[in-house]
């Protein structure tokens, strides 16, 4: 059978997504935007020496996008902002060789056989480095 | 012609037979971004290098001179198919994108400067609006966008506010890939003459569905490409007007296009040699030619089906809840652009490949009408002679079930097997658990009538069960079933328990004689009863079985 690209795990995320319109006082937000889907997102965080606090997204989004900002928030909460960008990194490599995610991350494997979405679930990540970015700047 | 048969005409794309002889029938309906390719298409491309793989236009042996007439007499079949007056007038590009190009860079920075204007429309594709931003750039040229009427036409009410003595050139489609509708480019080119502009016309989406004529359209550039017309990818026309293709200089610059070349200077080659460098697509020619042959013979033909197909579409989306297509009125060509409030585009779209069907969700490379309506994009369903009516309510279907489940997820996988465990424990003795099944009966909901039928209907049961699978969008098992006894209404709550919203896995691998042994069921059915509910598992095994086999 086909691998399926909505795994249950995926779309609980999309239903119950994890810090979706979270109210937080940010202190660095970016938007991120996917034309090839039409995702649209905002990443805010909040942070204390290096250290993320808080985090909130929110914005018109596909499932996959939406989950996966979901499983971001999870992961990246509490995260130094060095530890933070390792997550990223690791996501990005992973998508790129084609290494399978485990654990909590796991629900994106099924995007692996859809390269068009790869983008839609790259997008939370990616706009969370530009957060990181500018709060470095700050 | 009413004797067009689709399915007849579906037999000539082997790749459409081919998903329907491995069970998994495709219904593709992404024609607009690119068709299928049909048997004498495929049988062109291939001939070239199974019989008369050799270069054109050098060698003098023989197999050079016959693939140089094969490709020379495509030509005159691509000239002949737009009724241009010579065959020098039709250069072969990679595309439509690049004949595009040619004309830009050739023409338009050649030739204009910064006071001239350049008018474009709002529903251009990227590949006609990208080169001429960059004209601009070059020339210091301004770019006009003509609006768009509410049936998503260019509007040519207010062309004179649009077009005057400054505008040097016009570039439009024919038929935009997100619209479908055919423009009134005979108004634009009245209007464009008035005042000596030279004329692009972009025919990608248009040639599949309309006899073109360039010389009654009178422009002066028409651009098409191969792989929207039923042939290959990556080879297109360019046709332009003599006169104007003799004062371009070259695109580029190698060979083939020469005539003479010497350190103390190179002349180049006359039309339309000096715009195509280099060896040429031969094989993608020769089957361009294929399918310009092709549409010539269907055209007429398919074309009345394609219309009726149009109105069956429009009429049946039309028909689907918060769906909204983006122009009012029918289409002229069956390319349906549309939304669905409060669902994302790319989750619907990838729902409908799960279900075996192609549609395009996105810009559809034409981002600045995506911007003029303020959208993000949407869903694109563009269809072919191929498609059929069946294939239409198909799409319609699995549209519904999406608007109804909408990624349908399990709310929890053990509860109903363990909220039935629990009510037989529960339950003393065998009228207990009798009770209990006629409960659980009432849960059970109507099947609709017209499901209730001789299709669904399951063999062996004393009592008339009726029962109907479905898989959803994440591949679980959604099953119908309906009886008019009272007590097979409660068992097939209980046999659906072990088997709704379960993957075909999960159903296979599933113990149901070990769970009705749990429950304690069969011991206590009349042997007619206990062969019933076998009954009604081994058809539930046999469309899973048969789905995955």
């Amino acid at each position: 059978m086909q691998t399926t690209l909505y795994q249950q795990a995926l779309l609980s995320h999309h239903q119950n997504p994890t810090g979706f319109q979270h109210n937080i006082k940010p202190s660095a937000e970016s938007d991120g935007y996917n034309p090839a889907c039409g995702d649209e997102i905002t990443v805010k965080i909040s942070t204390e020496k290096n250290t993320i606090t808080g985090i909130s997204f929110e914005g018109e989004s596909c499932a996959i996008c939406r989950a996966s900002a979901s499983i971001m928030c999870q992961q990246v909460s509490s995260l130094s902002d060095v530890q933070a960008k390792e997550s990223i990194a690791l996501i990005e490599s992973s998508f790129a060789q084609k290494v399978p995610f485990a654990e909590a991350l796991s629900p994106l494997n099924g995007v692996f056989d859809f390269p068009v979405r790869q983008q839609c679930a790259l997008l939370p990540w990616q706009t969370l480095k530009q957060c990181l970015s500018q709060f470095k700047n700050s | 012609m009413s004797d067009f048969c689709p399915q007849r005409f579906k037999k000539i794309f082997p790749l459409l037979c081919l998903s329907e002889s491995e069970g998994k029938p495709l219904i593709y309906f992404d024609n607009a971004a690119t068709t299928q390719k049909p048997q004498n298409v495929i049988d062109a491309t291939s001939n070239y290098y199974l019989n008369c793989n050799a270069n054109v236009h050098r060698s003098s042996h023989q197999l050079s001179r016959s693939a140089t007439a094969l490709f020379e007499k495509s030509r005159v079949d691509a000239q002949r198919f737009i009724n241009a007056s010579s065959e020098q007038e039709i250069v072969w590009t990679k595309g439509t994108t690049e004949a595009i190009n040619i004309v830009a860079q050739c023409y338009g920075s050649v030739f204009l400067s910064k006071d001239d204007e350049i008018l474009l429309s709002h529903s251009e594709h990227h590949a006609n609006i990208v080169p001429w931003q960059e004209v601009a750039k070059r020339t210091g040229a301004k770019i006009r966008v003509l609006p768009l009427t509410s049936d998503g036409k260019i509007d040519t009410d207010n062309l004179s506010t649009y077009i005057s003595p400054k505008t040097a050139i016009v570039a439009c489609t024919l038929i935009s890939n997100t619209v479908g509708k055919v423009n009134d480019i005979n108004g634009i080119v009245k209007a464009a003459r008035n005042v000596g502009a030279k004329i692009l016309v972009d025919a990608a989406q248009a040639v599949a569905h309309i006899k073109i004529d360039v010389q009654s359209l009178d422009c002066d550039f028409l651009v098409y490409s191969g792989h929207k017309m039923f042939g290959p990818t990556g080879i297109g026309v360019l046709f332009g007007k003599r006169e104007l293709l003799m004062k371009m200089p070259p695109y580029q610059f190698g060979g083939e296009m020469i005539k003479n070349v010497s350190f103390s200077g190179t002349t180049y080659g006359e039309l339309p040699f000096k715009f195509e460098s280099g060896t040429p697509n031969i094989s993608a020619v020769l089957g361009l030619s294929a399918a310009i042959k092709f549409v010539e013979e269907y055209r007429e033909q398919f074309v009345q089906y394609e219309r009726a197909l149009t109105e069956y579409c429009f009429k049946q989306l039309n028909q689907i809840p918060n769906l909204t297509l983006l122009f009012t009125d029918i289409p002229d060509i069956p390319v349906f652009s549309f939304i669905i409030d409060e669902h994302h585009n790319q989750d619907i779209a990838s729902f409908l490949d799960t279900n075996n069907i192609a549609v395009r969700a996105g810009h559809h490379c034409a981002m600045p009408l995506m911007e003029y309506l303020s959208l993000d994009g949407c869903i694109r369903v563009s269809l072919a002679p191929y498609n059929t009516r069946a294939e239409v309510d198909s799409l319609i279907n699995v549209l519904n079930q999406y608007l109804t489940q909408e990624l349908r997820t399990t709310v929890d996988e053990t509860s109903a097997l363990e909220d039935i465990n629990h009510r037989f424990e529960k339950a003393k003795g065998w009228d207990g658990r009798h009770r209990e099944i006629m409960m659980l009966g009432k849960s059970l909901s109507r099947m609709p009538k017209s499901l209730r039928g001789e299709d669904n209907l399951i063999q062996g049961c004393e009592s008339d069960v009726w029962l109907q699978g479905q898989v959803d969008g994440v591949n679980h098992w959604h099953f119908q079933t309906d009886s008019d006894a009272k007590v097979i209404r409660g068992l097939l709550v209980i046999i659906l328990s072990a088997f709704e919203n379960k993957s075909s896995e999960q159903i296979l691998d599933f113990d149901i004689e070990g769970y009705f042994e749990q429950l304690g069921l069969i011991q206590h059915l009349s042997p007619s009863r206990g062969s019933g509910v076998r009954s009604i598992v081994a058809r539930i095994i046999q469309i899973v079985a048969e789905s995955e086999s």
